[in-house]
């Protein structure tokens, strides 16, 4: 059989922010159609060192790890850096890893 | 310049990141983070999940459910393999066999100089206290 390299139609965005964050990037994702994202809530410890002193060195993160179609991408993340506040006033972590493959049925899902 | 003045200075230039996932037992987290953080990490997020590798193992009839922490660092590419080495090194969890760790590259990155600002704000005001502390002694 023959394998036919191609470049991946999607790509993964992963946000992280504190908590609650995720709501507001799910509805913008919904709203535009982009389904398959998932949330992940977890713990942030980027601020130890100092807010160990004080005795709250770590805090409650939402993690959503969501496929977006390549074509798209700098328009999502632009508006999903808005949504988050990245790179204004709010802690936040956007960044994009890029596909190796894909399996078929999911692809015709995310169509 | 320290670690985070030069991360903060590096503001206009492009900077290639990677991200380190290390999955290892629940309770663990903290031994990676720290060895990570040791080896010149800013931070991580810990996620929680469950390992199905030895779904069939059971201990005296009652099956186990091996609670796992999933530890996600965002690296510079050229710190990568340092903080890799000091977290198989220190945890010594991967010798075990009890923790895996990889690296995936990410292509691109938001927010990580607002967070080394951010950071870098509250070192500034730790010292400041600190130093009032002392004064006030």
């Amino acid at each position: 059989m023959k394998i036919t390299k191609i470049k991946a139609p999607f790509t993964m965005l992963i946000a992280i922010g504190d908590r609650g964050s995720a709501n507001n990037v799910e509805q913008y994702l919904n709203e535009n159609k982009y389904f398959g994202g998932i949330v992940f809530m977890g713990k942030g410890t980027a601020e130890s060192d100092i807010a160990d002193i004080f005795g709250f060195g770590i805090s409650d993160r939402d993690i959503i790890a969501c496929l977006i179609p390549v074509e798209n991408k700098e328009k999502i993340i632009k508006d999903i850096n808005k949504i988050t506040g990245v790179e204004t006033d709010r802690y936040g972590l956007n960044f994009v890893i890029d596909l190796q493959s894909a399996s078929s049925n999911l692809l015709e899902i995310l169509k | 310049m320290n670690k985070l003045e030069s991360l903060v200075s590096n503001k206009n230039e492009k900077v290639d990141y990677d991200l380190i996932v290390a999955v290892i037992g629940r309770g663990f987290a903290d031994y990676v983070v720290s060895s990570a953080r040791d080896a010149g990490a800013t931070g991580a997020t810990v996620l929680y999940g469950r390992g199905i590798a030895d779904a069939d193992k059971q201990v005296m009839g009652i099956s186990l459910q091996p609670e796992k922490e999933i530890v996600l660092i965002l690296v510079k590419k050229e710190e990568r393999r340092k903080i890799m080495q000091e977290i198989a090194d220190k945890t010594s969890l991967m010798e075990e066999g009890r923790a895996i760790c990889f690296s995936l590259p990410v292509s691109e990155v938001y927010g990580i100089k607002r967070v080394a600002e951010q950071k870098k704000e509250q070192i500034r005001k730790a010292k400041e206290l600190q130093k009032k502390k002392r004064l006030d002694k």
